[in-house]
């Protein structure tokens, strides 16, 4: 934008009245132009990317050939009871994504070295070929637990979907499992063990109840962008209630303030519990929690106090129940939280976890941290969200439950308006999808550890590794990996942590002996393929899909119309297991005698008559072809739904070893004392109270400070899901991928905006410009995770001493350290240095 | 005389989150409008840089302080303001043009290029506060947001209005848009003042409106 034309502008302004006269509509360019010769087709597909939402959009095309793209904007947008559901940014650029350069065209084959991305093409019935008899070979070789399938999330279908490689990999007698993925790994567990049946708490429904929102990493505007998604539900609820008060604690200020905030706390990363701490006791020390929610806290909850664990303790022990007398020598009275918060009994030692102390590790100052904690206690109804930011950290696992805490000392959890600190609640219609078929293999290992397996996968264990459903804890896995098939999966090299690291064990094809890519672009993760299967896009394709896992309050379906054949040599996923399926020599079992139209006629039989798809607008018509017709189907669900509403004023239990809301939780005690652990990395450890962690490259990690003295957060760009979308220019125009700078730090580095800048960690360097904006805290810089992954061809070495990464991808800097309890990503956990390129 | 019909936007900037959708929305259309000979799946779709009809520009200020403990200050705001054409009463675009290629229709009020008299000298951008003229350097001719008017013609909004996700765009008459909001709560900035151009367009002011900021996001307009 050019400021200088104002003041030109306004000189001219005398005489601009007189325009409107000056000239005709007659030029042809205006003129609307005649109906084109072949006729326009329109059809409905859907956005199937790992943002929550599954956005249905509306193609057009004409004589083969894609010309745009609509969203939905079929009905008359009653928020509530019909509002459309408009894809974002991202969906509405699918055009280009669809007919991008590096679209895989047709199955190749490595010939360089790997990684190097050198391919050749080859035929379909080659690589058909070659996957089935290395799958044979592997197998036989090395067994089946040597065989992964990759995490991977950058195509939901229902249909032709990666459970068609689940099906191939099971008719070969299958492969080894994963748990845990990259968003919520340490969340996870935090809810399972605080005693939460799943990761969601009340739905923003039930804010219209609440006076005060709280949201701690708490992102929806960004992270949940769909025009029916959370993010609006949210603006809607803020909207809708004048009372409500939004505080909102982040490193940066993001989009979902912008104007609907109260107020903004910065907040260091990774230092969420410490401020939770502080904030607890505030509620404990002024007397409230006695006076407020000591009957909720000693009711619903155990390990707020010695007694409440005291009396656990002889429970279990009195129980002659093995799996409750498993967990007697770990009940740990004086590791109550009460003693803990106050600096009392056996923590008299550390301290009072004072707002003072708090204050000086998360960067909100000792009277704001006050002015929260009263807040919390005089509001009716407090309504806490803890945003899976806090949970990606070395410390994400008790980062996250410190932070559920905040809600069970105010004793109100399970009423109207309450939530329990989690993520809010969605709802969703469901659809049927194809079966990966059984699995025989019953070992997993966390998603995050599969750099580990190809290197030592026979000795990782239960104690060490968190392998599960190994014999005990000191079986070991027994296998390396020499497969992994990488589908619709970036996170080979790219979403995982520390690139580089990644990239030279990868390379290495002695050591994992065949990688399967599959995708419909020539990714950072696909140059590592020994073999490459182009896949169709969706909107190429035919299938059924629903409107994903954190879509917001409408629940929606999709009948998906492939706009165009498939585009070059391109396969649905479907079809090319199919051809190795035959191969294999198991084309029956693999297609149950059906062909595409018939497994789609089965899966929207079965979604049809599914009652929870009832109320859905408009009704599901009887068959697959007409409801492709419809394209899309929606249904809202109006009612409030409140977090362990059924636990708090029923008389169901919870799933926790105490059957309570454990604040001292038995099962991480438990892993805490058989686990083993590294000293040499700090912050390795599991306790059974929620404490604030210390770790690596955390805030106050004197070991790194120095050398690297600022915290770098990775954040969700609207520009991306993940890294899909990433080789879309229309979007790298419109969302800048540079380095949020504070302007203090900025100055004091001498830079200016758009400055070309090297970031670097022990692990890597990136270069990339830098944006400077007040809207990050001093300290802090924080990076769009998902840009891919480019080692510069030229070979430049950055300060760190490894090849720059010229395409700026953060995991060039995380490290590779899964995190105590779930083995899970620690990415938002970085020491980097910053300067001019 | 009788009274001409002038369509204009209407933004409310209490919703709006950057999200870029209109921004892309109208890419896809626009692409459509000046790349028509595209061949898509020998050429992918074309990246027409720099050449954005609608735009959504991040602005804000506040300033930093640190306590003694080293914990933090602040008074940090920011909004977003999605701005296309404005098909001002007074356009100092259409002043500005040479050849009087930039002109406003009498039938609708929209500002539109006459392409086979644009010469592409980029008065009409120099000229317009709100860079709405978009200079297609490949063609070296001038290009803006058209209104839509193909779109309106078949009775439905501009391709941005009904991208919003946050619905935070709308479209009409001026007439109808005064009906259904009001003449809204002024101009905040980054937009200049409205006596500058007499823009056709109705804002919804952010509650940061009226703060002292700058654009943070160049880079994406």
């Amino acid at each position: 934008m050019e400021r200088r034309s104002f003041l030109k502008a306004s000189a001219a302004l005398g005489c601009a009245a007189t325009v409107t006269g000056c000239k005709t509509s007659s030029d042809d360019v205006n003129v609307i132009p005649p109906k084109p010769p072949v006729e326009e087709q329109q059809t409905w597909s859907a956005c199937l990317v790992n943002c929550g939402s599954n956005c249905p959009v509306k193609v057009f095309s004409q004589d083969g050939v894609i010309t745009r793209v609509e969203a939905d904007n079929e009905t008359t947008d009653e928020y509530g009871v019909n509002h459309q559901i408009r894809a974002c940014v991202r969906g509405r650029s699918l055009r280009q994504r669809t007919y991008a350069p590096d679209r895989l065209k047709t199955p190749m084959k490595r010939v360089g070295k790997r990684g190097e991305g050198k391919f050749v093409p080859i035929s379909w019935d080659e690589a058909a070929s070659t996957i089935a008899s290395e799958l044979q070979r592997i197998a036989s070789e090395y067994g089946n637990k040597s065989i992964l399938k990759l995490y991977g999330t950058g195509a939901y279908y229902g249909f032709s979907s990666s459970s068609c490689f689940n099906r191939i990999l099971n008719l070969n007698g299958g492969f080894l499992n994963i748990y845990g993925n990259y968003s919520w790994a340490q969340q996870n567990e935090a809810a399972s063990a605080t005693g939460f049946g799943s990761t969601s708490g009340s739905n923003l429904l039930s804010l219209k109840d609440s006076d005060l929102f709280i949201g701690l990493g708490y992102n929806p505007s960004e992270m949940r962008q769909s025009g029916s998604g959370e993010g609006y539900d949210y603006l809607k609820a803020i909207e809708q209630n004048s009372e409500l008060e939004v505080i909102m604690i982040d490193p940066r200020y993001t989009d979902s303030m912008t104007g609907k905030e109260d107020t903004w706390y910065p907040i260091r990363p990774g230092t969420d519990a410490a401020l939770a701490e502080g904030i607890a006791y505030e509620m404990i020390s002024s007397g409230w929690v006695d006076a407020n929610s000591k009957d909720f806290l000693t009711k619903h909850c155990v390990g707020y106090d010695k007694a409440s664990l005291e009396a656990l303790k002889t429970e279990f022990e009195n129980s002659g129940d093995d799996s409750k007398l498993e967990y007697v020598p770990y009940i740990t009275p004086e590791d109550n939280y009460e003693d803990y918060i106050l600096g009392q009994g056996k923590f008299v030692n550390e301290g009072p976890r004072t707002p003072s102390w708090a204050a000086k590790i998360c960067g909100i100052s000792e009277a704001n941290i006050k002015e929260l904690a009263s807040k919390i206690m005089n509001a009716r109804a407090p309504f806490i969200i803890t945003g899976a930011g806090v949970n990606r950290h070395a410390n994400g696992e008790q980062a996250m439950r410190s932070c559920y805490m905040l809600s069970f000392l105010t004793g109100k959890v399970g009423q109207p308006g309450v939530s329990n600190g989690a993520l809010p609640g969605q709802r969703s219609l469901s659809r049927s999808g194809m079966s990966g078929l059984t699995n025989p293999i019953k070992e997993q290992i966390s998603f995050f550890t599969f750099p580990d397996a190809i290197e030592r996968g026979h000795e990782m264990t239960a104690r060490k590794d968190g392998i599960r459903n190994t014999a005990d804890l000191d079986t070991p896995l027994g296998n390396d990996l020499k497969a992994i098939f990488a589908i619709n999966s970036n996170a080979l090299v790219n979403q995982h942590s520390d690139s580089n690291g990644a990239a030279k064990i990868l390379e290495d094809d002695t050591k994992c002996e065949l990688i399967v890519s599959c995708d419909c672009w020539m990714t950072p993760s696909a140059k590592f393929a020994d073999i490459l299967l182009p896949d169709t896009s969706w909107l190429e394709s035919n299938d059924l899909v629903n409107d994903s896992y954190a879509s917001g309050i409408m629940g929606y379906l999709v009948a998906m119309k492939a706009a165009v054949d498939p585009l070059w040599e391109c396969k649905s996923m479907y079809d090319m297991c199919a051809l190795i399926a035959e191969k294999m020599g198991k084309l029956e079992e693999y297609t149950e005698g059906k062909d595409e139209a018939q497994w789609l006629a089965e899966l929207y039989e079965k979604t049809r008559t599914n009652g929870n798809n009832a109320n859905s607008i408009p009704p599901l018509p009887a068959t697959y072809e007409e409801a492709q017709e419809q394209g899309v189907f929606r249904a809202f669900n109006d009612t409030p739904s409140i977090a362990l509403e059924s636990y708090i004023n029923g008389t169901s239990t919870l799933r926790t070893p105490s059957g309570k809301i454990e604040l001292f939780s038995l099962s991480m005690a438990l892993k805490g004392a058989q686990w083993e652990f590294d000293d040499k990395v700090k912050g390795d450890y599991i306790s059974g109270l929620p404490m604030y962690q210390a770790t690596w490259e955390g805030y106050d990690d004197d070991e790194t400070s120095d050398e690297y003295p600022f915290q770098l957060v990775g954040y969700h760009t609207k520009g991306r899901t993940h890294s899909s979308y990433h080789n879309v220019p229309w979007i790298r125009e419109a969302v800048e991928d540079a380095v949020w700078m504070n302007p203090k730090d900025a100055n004091a580095k001498g830079f200016t905006q758009g400055t070309e800048v090297h970031v670097w960690s022990k692990r890597g360097t990136i270069k990339l410009p830098v944006r400077i904006t007040p809207r990050v805290a001093p300290g802090v810089l924080a990076l769009g995770q998902g840009a891919w992954y480019e080692p510069d061809p030229a070979g430049n070495i950055g300060p760190s001493g490894h090849i720059v990464d010229i395409g700026g991808c953060i995991n060039t800097l995380t490290r590779y350290q899964p995190s105590p309890l779930a083995k899970g990503n620690p990415q938002h956990t970085n020491r980097v240095q910053i300067a001019k390129a | 005389m009788t009274e001409q019909i002038q369509y204009g936007f209407y933004l409310d900037t209490t919703k709006c989150t950057g999200c870029k959708t209109c921004h892309i929305a109208c890419k896809d259309r626009q692409g459509e409008v000046i790349r028509k000979d595209n061949n898509a799946i020998d050429q992918g779709v074309p990246k027409i840089e720099g050449v954005n009809w609608r735009r959504v520009y991040e602005y804000g200020g506040g300033t930093w302080s640190e306590n003694a403990d080293g914990s933090f200050e602040q008074s940090v705001f920011s909004y977003y303001a999605s701005i296309g054409c404005n098909h001002c009463n007074e356009p100092v675009c259409v002043k500005a043009c040479p050849t009087s290629a930039m002109h406003k229709r009498r039938e609708d009020g929209l500002v539109h290029v006459a392409t086979e008299l644009c010469i592409g000298c980029n008065s009409c951008a120099k000229a317009c506060p709100y860079d709405a003229p978009q200079l297609d350097t490949e063609r070296k001719v001038m290009t803006k947001c058209d209104g839509c008017y193909d779109r309106l013609a078949e009775g439905k909004a501009p391709i941005c209005v009904g991208s919003c996700p946050l619905r935070a765009l709308d479209f009409d008459t001026m007439e109808n848009l005064i009906k259904k909001y009001g003449e809204g709560d002024g101009h905040i900035a980054p937009l200049p003042s409205q006596s500058v151009t007499s823009p056709n367009l109705i804002i919804k002011a952010n509650k940061h409106g009226g703060r002292a900021g700058e654009i943070l996001n160049f880079a994406e307009v």
